[in-house]
């Protein structure tokens, strides 16, 4: 998995790209490290570009959910599609998380 | 690299369910892999783009089969072959269970594990069944805490597959699709 992310200093909208799996803890870790940097209010993760997801994939958003609510910060996922939106509905992430544009 | 070779035939059990079909002994397709071979290579997408090929499936029957494949894989791994049992409530949980499958896979007695995938045709239905040498395993399908970071691997499973089954000696995994 690779990821952009882009926005201003409270307001991140961050790309991901590839299959998102288990063995992408490291990158889903460095990632959630560039927000330590900035006072953020709101975060996007866009799924656009992810063509598949797992179940080691959906605990790192949830642990990734934890930490934007002790943060206050508004988590939302976007564009889910194919494989990953079935996986997220499969998952109850539409109860769990703001998802918006999902085809 | 991947490393395949036929896997021995005696080694297949017969199984009988309650469905329509009893599952011949020999299977259409198998493939024997080293614990190491199943974790650095994609092989849920591997077979699966071969049984859409093989067997004319839909795009979703197969994006089904990849996504159960991948996880009971990713199982047999883990859980099975590398016996790794904690639970993952903390990133960092995620970064120890990673570096200890990095540090277990190529040791004794953990490399010597092999992950077996056979799959019948049945016509209607596909069966795969996903073996592993680990210690065997608990099923839970009944996942309820949707909000735990780990556990759903089986859940997800059972919500995609036809049906699912595991036999006694708890180390294989037994999925069916409709085709």
């Amino acid at each position: 998995m690779k990821f952009t992310i882009d926005g201003s200093d409270d307001k991140k909208h961050i790309a991901l790209f590839g299959n998102f799996t288990f063995a992408d803890n490291q990158q889903f870790k460095e990632m959630m490290a560039e927000l330590d940097h900035d006072p953020v209010k709101a975060v996007t993760l866009d799924f656009a570009g992810v063509e598949f997801i797992d179940s080691g994939a959906l605990g790192m958003l949830l642990l990734f959910r934890d930490r934007c609510q002790s943060r206050h910060i508004n988590l939302s996922l976007h564009s889910a599609h194919g494989q990953v939106k079935k996986t997220f509905l499969i998952a109850r992430f539409d109860q769990l998380f703001a998802m918006r544009g999902a085809k | 690299m991947l490393f395949a070779v036929p896997y021995p035939p005696h080694k297949w059990f017969r199984k009988v369910d309650d469905r329509t079909h009893v599952t011949p002994d020999a299977p259409d397709f198998s493939l024997s892999l080293t614990t190491e071979s199943v974790w650095r290579n994609d092989i849920a997408g591997m077979v699966t783009a071969m049984l859409r090929d093989r067997f004319a499936l839909s795009d979703s029957v197969k994006t089904d089969i990849e996504t159960c494949l991948h996880e009971a894989l990713i199982n047999a791994v883990v859980h099975g072959n590398l016996s790794l049992r904690g639970k993952i409530e903390a990133l960092e949980d995620f970064e120890l269970h990673y570096t200890t499958i990095k540090e277990r896979i190529g040791r004794t007695p953990y490399k010597n594990r092999r992950i077996n995938i056979a799959i019948w045709d049945l016509h209607q239905y596909l069966e795969i069944n996903v073996s592993d040498e680990g210690k065997g395993f608990t099923a839970d399908i009944n996942f309820t805490e949707h909000t735990f970071p780990y556990g759903r691997g089986l859940f997800i499973i059972h919500s995609l597959a036809d049906s699912i089954s595991i036999t006694e000696d708890r180390r294989t995994l037994c999925m069916r699709f409709k085709r």
